[in-house]
């Protein structure tokens, strides 16, 4: 286990520095479990209550993690369910007007890169946003974060081979989509 | 596959990540104690207390009774009406 891990852990388990080490876990991992669910969802205000749900789950759910995992695994496996059912959930609400939803990410990515004018990144944007929610989760903490399979197995509770196919198509896909255009 | 670039951080709102911490504290503070009355009234609506467990818990009971009553009759529909009376 990290150091930091144990600090935090050793803090939120003791009653007089229980907040303390909550706000340590959170300033520890605010950045990469937001970036995450940031990629997931695209838009910010829903980054931002995914985020926050995220770490109020945590919390309430601390005195069960039994470490073995780090606590940032721990985090991610928490902040994956929360984008999944989140998409899954827009998804059904949109379920008429889906073709709407996809064309307000289409906008915001146009407008986000026109100022940076990197049209390799807006045309890597997009192909991200036409994967599967699944693949693009797995592409992500691959190619993104740099995990190994047994990591994001651990994130996931998907086995290595079904991961490993699930990234091949996606890395297949988006390198279809930037040839194109 | 090596020819992708990184993906670019998306824009986060200024000094975002300063004021995370604090909203999800703020968030996960434990439920307020519920009040006395808010107490009583769990127990009344779960059935732990009877009426006769209410009564005797009281300083005044036949006042509290009267109460009582008189609110339950209010709610019951009259036994009949001046209508029905007519014929």
């Amino acid at each position: 286990m990290k150091e930091i891990d144990r600090q935090i852990l050793d803090r939120i388990q003791t009653p007089l520095t229980r907040e303390l080490g909550f706000r340590q876990l959170i300033e520890t991992y605010q950045r990469p479990v937001y970036q995450l669910i940031r990629r997931m969802v695209l838009l910010h205000e829903d980054a931002d209550d995914l985020t926050q749900n995220t770490f109020i789950k945590a919390y309430k759910g601390l005195d069960k993690f039994e470490g073995h995992s780090s606590l940032f695994t721990w985090l991610y496996r928490i902040a994956t369910n929360e984008s999944l059912t989140f998409l899954e959930k827009k998804k059904k609400r949109f379920v008429f007007n889906w073709d709407d939803y996809q064309e307000k990410v289409a906008n915001y990515l146009d407008s986000s890169y026109a100022l940076s004018a990197d049209e390799i990144q807006h045309k890597l944007q997009k192909a991200l946003v036409n994967l599967p929610d699944k693949q693009r989760l797995v592409f992500l903490l691959k190619y993104e974060e740099d995990l190994n399979y047994e990591e994001i197995a651990n994130i996931t509770g998907t086995s290595v081979g079904a991961l490993k196919a699930s990234y091949h198509h996606a890395v297949k896909k988006i390198e279809e989509a930037l040839k194109q255009e | 596959m090596k020819s992708l670039p990184r993906l670019q951080p998306l824009p986060v709102p200024e000094g975002y990540f300063d004021t995370l911490p604090e909203k999800i504290l703020n968030q996960k503070q434990e439920p307020t104690p519920i009040s006395v009355e808010e107490e009583a009234l769990l127990y009344i609506e779960s059935g732990q207390w009877s009426t006769e467990d209410i009564l005797s818990m009281s300083d005044n009971p036949n006042e509290l009774l009267d109460q009582i009553i008189e609110e339950e009759l209010s709610k019951t529909e009259p036994l009949w009406t001046e209508e029905e009376t007519w014929y």
